[in-house]
């Protein structure tokens, strides 16, 4: 909430100060990460906007692991929108791991200067959101609402599009698949078992009950440990932070 | 006598365990330093793809100079493979220069058919390429960061006393890096395009 109240208060001071340079056009500057997924340094939404969309966006985070980011900012640190882009979602780490699965959305408002808008995509949402398909989606569906200083309606309309591509590319019965326990480790535990049970039958006597609940004891330990792994990473209220990037160049931007 | 030999010995096998450890963090550092090489050679192999779909597009305008064309299929055939091995920064440069100067004479072409089409950049064809170009040239902004990268990190490591002496050693040289693109082979930007 203080973070939020921050950001608001830093927005405002931009807005008044601007036409000087401020720090979003200073080479160099990039935004710290944070632990939610709606920013916004330009001031531009009001803070029941930004608490809908960060919802929708935590909401869509916690079903299907997929991590999308929407920026609003008055600069790019004095490079272009692309690599900003880029170097925000590498250095922040959106999306899960290896799954590379984020998104990051950019939005500079249309002032004294043009208006820009970029789309970039981890590598492991490439094949749901191709370079062309993000171009679509800027030309068609979020420039038209941003002529009409409808930012709010703009955003909203690719979310429309992007986020059932992305659910159907990447879900989250695939995640909890990816990260089950190796099969080899099951096979060894498998073996194990077996060999503490050939053993306890040898040595039949009060050797055996003990034998069996030995092997019996280990796979249990294994999948518990290996849920609690999981579940750390994106269960409960609140949004379990990023862990991921890669993102090498995928997307689109567009300019209005 | 016996107590200085162990001493002395022991000494030796520190001095072995530390040169091993440390040719072998080079080694980790070069062998990422290549790979990041082949994301480059990759993403500089779809410009030249799109070079492919360039050629199409003017060829499709048709009543196209043919001077123009050659010009873009050469500067295409000149566009050199480079191995990961052979990485020092003359190599480098003269594969950016080689790829630089195939992207400007595609978007020449490509700007010379449009002054005579204006019509064609409402095409689907035309924009679709347009969208590549764009994606194209971030990604190998990219690969060329990381790439970068991953040199400095490799340099710095080899070029460290008392590393140097095991970089010596084991022959470890020096990589290149990517330099910064002057005004001239600067990516062509899709709004020179229009």
């Amino acid at each position: 909430m203080i973070k939020r109240f921050f950001i608001v208060v830093i927005s405002i001071c931009s807005i008044l100060s601007a036409g000087a340079q401020t720090k979003y056009d200073e080479t160099g500057w990039l935004p710290d990460k944070e632990n939610h997924l709606v920013y916004d340094f330009y001031g531009l939404l009001e803070s029941s906007q930004v608490d809908g969309l960060e919802e929708r966006l935590l909401a869509f985070n916690d079903s299907t692991s997929n991590q999308i980011v929407v920026m609003i900012t008055p600069g790019f640190g004095g490079s272009d929108i692309s690599s900003f882009a880029f170097d925000v979602g590498n250095k922040w780490g959106i999306g899960q791991g290896e799954f590379a699965n984020g998104v990051i959305i950019i939005v500079k408002p249309k002032d004294d200067t043009d208006g820009q808008v970029e789309i970039a995509v981890g590598t492991g949402l490439e094949g749901a959101l191709p370079d062309i398909f993000c171009k679509r989606i800027i030309e068609d569906e979020m420039i038209p609402h941003f002529r009409e200083n409808d930012y709010m309606g703009g955003i909203n309309a690719a979310l429309d599009i992007i986020l059932p591509v992305c659910a159907g590319e990447y879900n989250f019965d695939q995640y909890k698949k990816d990260n089950k326990v190796p099969s080899w480790f099951i096979l060894l535990c498998l073996i194990a078992f077996i060999g503490v049970i050939v053993w306890a039958t040898k040595n039949s006597g009060s050797g055996g009950s003990g034998g069996a609940y030995l092997g019996g004891y280990g796979p249990t330990s294994t999948w518990s440990s290996a849920g609690g792994g999981w579940n750390s990473g994106s269960s409960g209220g609140g949004f379990g932070g990023f862990g991921g990037g890669s993102f090498s160049g995928g997307g689109a931007s567009g300019r209005w | 006598m016996k107590k200085s030999i162990w001493i002395l010995l022991g000494i030796v096998a520190i001095i072995v365990l530390w040169a091993v450890s440390a040719n072998n963090k080079m080694i980790t550092k070069q062998e990422n330093a290549t790979s990041k090489w082949g994301n480059v050679q990759a993403d500089y192999q779809r410009r030249k793809d799109l070079v492919e779909q360039a050629i199409n597009i003017v060829k499709g305008a048709g009543n196209y100079e043919s001077s123009t064309l050659e010009k873009v299929i050469q500067a295409r055939n000149n566009a050199p493979q480079l191995d990961a091995n052979d990485l020092s920064e003359e190599n480098i440069a003269k594969f950016q220069a080689a790829y630089d100067k195939m992207a400007q004479e595609m978007t020449r072409a490509i700007n010379v058919t449009v002054e005579r089409y204006p019509e064609l950049t409402a095409t689907k064809n035309y924009q679709e390429f347009q969208t590549q170009v764009e994606g194209c040239e971030n990604r190998i902004n990219v690969s060329r960061k990381a790439f970068n990268d991953a040199v400095r990190d490799y340099n710095t490591t080899i070029r460290r006393f008392p590393n140097s002496v095991i970089a010596g050693m084991f022959g470890h040289e020096k990589m290149g890096y990517f330099q910064a693109s002057e005004g001239a082979d600067q990516a062509p930007s899709t709004e020179a395009l229009l």
